[in-house]
């Protein structure tokens, strides 16, 4: 057994080693920025730029910063009737009807969540938060997904782990799963071996089918290249390090002005593209401050029933879980976990030794039933949680 | 309480009283050194888009000459508010001479607007775009240096830094006022 197990542990553990490797050798080099300037360092959505701003990683400033860009394009209005902040309201131009051009995805994922949301045309900033956990998860992925697609547009960030860095840990995969398969076969044989002496002195015990192995080395695969392939990080280029070192030579620039680290939102009236530039470089605390397109508070929420904008209070029900969510993906979690549970218990039944006697508190039988029953309370629970 | 046991306590509290304030200072003086670094780092910025513009402005009296050589009063005023604006010393007098180059500027595009011929000249266009973009940089380097030089002057007045300041000989800083015809909003179309 101590030479399977070894075997089996040393080739798992070089693999990791060997992806740690991967992630070391591929991760984005700190860029040394530019001399401190005032101008802008190119055409750069403010998007990409917190892209490269970031360290190649796609943060909250991306949604942040394109909500103040489309303001500073004039697309809507930001407005600040007092002091604070967080009191901003959006309003769309009187043409907002009308497409604008010019977009590119990810600026028209945020503009068209600016217009559904707005009632007669005006939004509290602090409205553009999400309800559902789930559908805020979604919104950014995809928001995250569109502004890789087009810094590797432009050339200025790629994947991190490229064909060949899979090519390389999907082999080493394979080789692992091989070393697993010997190790279990070698095993197998052993123990094939010494049932096979027990039989032979009158023992009636079970021997298994001999193809362990295989299923061993087939997640063993699985599970090694569905992590190498899992990776979805990014890394910079020669042409987005050129571009980030000019951004970040604003940012130097921006960071030494502690006025303008306290802007608010509004203040793109004034500040034009420099604040979501700011915002994207991660040096207007201010505007982090007020504009939020996460969760949020959940339990006071923005209302525009009625036709005005008004705070509304809400109660959630604690204890359930499943309160909120959509029947259809909790009925098919339901389906899922009773075949889960019908197969394991199933195979416990049929894996059962004769010598074990009947099956008694665990028949199939009984599982089934089980199953059924939990499989039900999860439905009746999604029912009554949407019909909330 | 003995008095052996009361002198250490009173020197321990002046001893780490004198710390704290020495920290205090240490963090005040150095906001103030970093405002006004700020300072002369937007100056610096300003300073450079000034010149851009000021470099831009021969070829344009050239090639506005070559079609409206007789506006000679004209084209002298932007080469002589020019050159006051190179020499002009000091925030206010550099403010006051770049603003008297603006509104020579402004004349000599709207005497422009007179010659068709001048209006489609390729380097004319090309020079009316730049100085127009120019013009845009200056409004916002203005802007940065003029919150940087409020940032600075409310540390230098405010209390208890102004004693750090006066200590430390930091001074308020003059803000870089806009020219009387970007100030009454009139739009120079360039």
């Amino acid at each position: 057994m101590a030479f399977e197990l070894t075997l089996s542990i040393t080739a798992v553990a070089g693999w990791f080693a060997l992806f740690a490797a991967c992630l070391l050798a591929t991760r984005p080099r700190p860029v040394p920025p530019a001399a401190a300037t005032q101008d802008f360092g190119g055409d750069e959505p403010p998007a990409v730029v917190s892209l490269l701003a970031h360290g190649w990683e796609v943060t909250d400033a991306a949604a942040r910063c394109t909500v103040l860009d489309l303001a500073a394009r004039r697309l809507f209005e930001l407005r600040q009737p007092g002091n604070v902040p967080r009191q901003t309201t959006i309003h769309l131009r009187r043409d907002a009807g009308r497409t604008p051009s010019g977009l590119t995805r990810y600026e028209r994922r945020v503009f068209d969540r600016v217009s559904a949301l707005a009632s007669g045309g005006v939004l509290p900033l602090t409205a553009l938060t999400f309800r559902d956990e789930g559908q805020a998860k979604t919104w950014t992925r995809k928001l995250r997904a569109e502004v890789i697609a087009d810094a590797r547009q432009r050339g200025l960030s790629r994947r991190r782990f490229d064909r060949d860095v899979l090519t390389v840990l999907t082999v080493a995969a394979a080789l692992v799963a091989l070393a697993v398969a010997v190790a279990a076969a070698h095993y197998s044989h052993r123990t094939h071996g010494v049932s096979q002496v027990s039989s032979h002195s009158g023992s009636d015990s079970h021997s298994g089918d001999g193809s362990g192995w295989l299923s061993a080395a087939v997640v063993t695969f699985a599970l090694l290249a569905a992590v190498a392939h899992a990776q979805r990080g990014e890394r910079d280029t020669p042409a987005g390090r050129a571009v980030a070192a000019r951004w970040l030579g604003l940012r130097e620039f921006l960071h030494g002005d502690e006025a303008f680290r306290e802007l608010p939102p509004a203040a793109v009236a004034v500040w034009d593209r420099y604040l979501p530039y700011g915002c994207a470089l991660g040096e207007t605390r201010g505007c982090d401050e007020a504009i939020d397109l996460g969760m949020g508070d959940r339990t006071r929420v923005w209302s525009s029933f009625g036709g005005g904008w008004h705070r509304v209070r809400v109660h959630y029900p604690r204890f359930w879980g499943r309160y909120g969510k959509k029947p259809l993906p909790v009925g098919a979690w339901a389906a899922v976990g009773l075949l889960a549970g019908l197969a394991v218990l199933i195979y416990r039944g049929a894996a059962r030794p004769a010598s074990a006697g009947p099956a008694t508190a665990w028949s199939p039988r009984s599982a089934c039933s089980l199953a059924c029953i939990w499989s039900c309370a999860e439905c009746t629970g999604s029912r009554a949680s949407a019909r909330t | 309480m003995s008095t052996s046991f009361a002198l250490p306590l009173v020197v321990g509290v002046l001893v780490i009283l004198i710390i704290l304030v020495a920290v205090w200072a240490g963090l005040g003086y150095n906001r103030l050194v970093r405002r006004s670094t700020q300072v002369q780092a937007s100056w610096a910025q300003i300073d450079v888009q000034l010149r851009r513009r000021q470099s831009l402005i021969p070829n344009l009296v050239e090639t506005v000459k070559g079609y409206a050589a007789h506006e000679r009063g004209t084209l002298d005023a932007v080469v002589a508010t020019r050159a006051n604006a190179i020499n002009a010393n000091g925030t206010a007098r550099r403010g006051q001479a770049e603003g008297d180059l603006t509104r020579a500027l402004g004349r000599l595009f709207a005497v422009a607007e007179a010659y068709p011929d001048l209006k489609a000249n390729q380097n004319f266009l090309a020079l009316q775009a730049e100085l127009g973009e120019t013009e845009n940089r200056i409004a916002f380097a203005r802007q940065f240096y003029n919150s940087a030089v409020q940032s600075l002057n409310t540390a230098v007045r405010a209390i208890p830094t102004n004693i750090i300041a006066s200590m430390g000989g930091f001074h308020e800083e003059q803000y870089f006022e806009a020219a009387e015809a970007e100030r009454a909003d009139v739009q120079v179309r360039f």
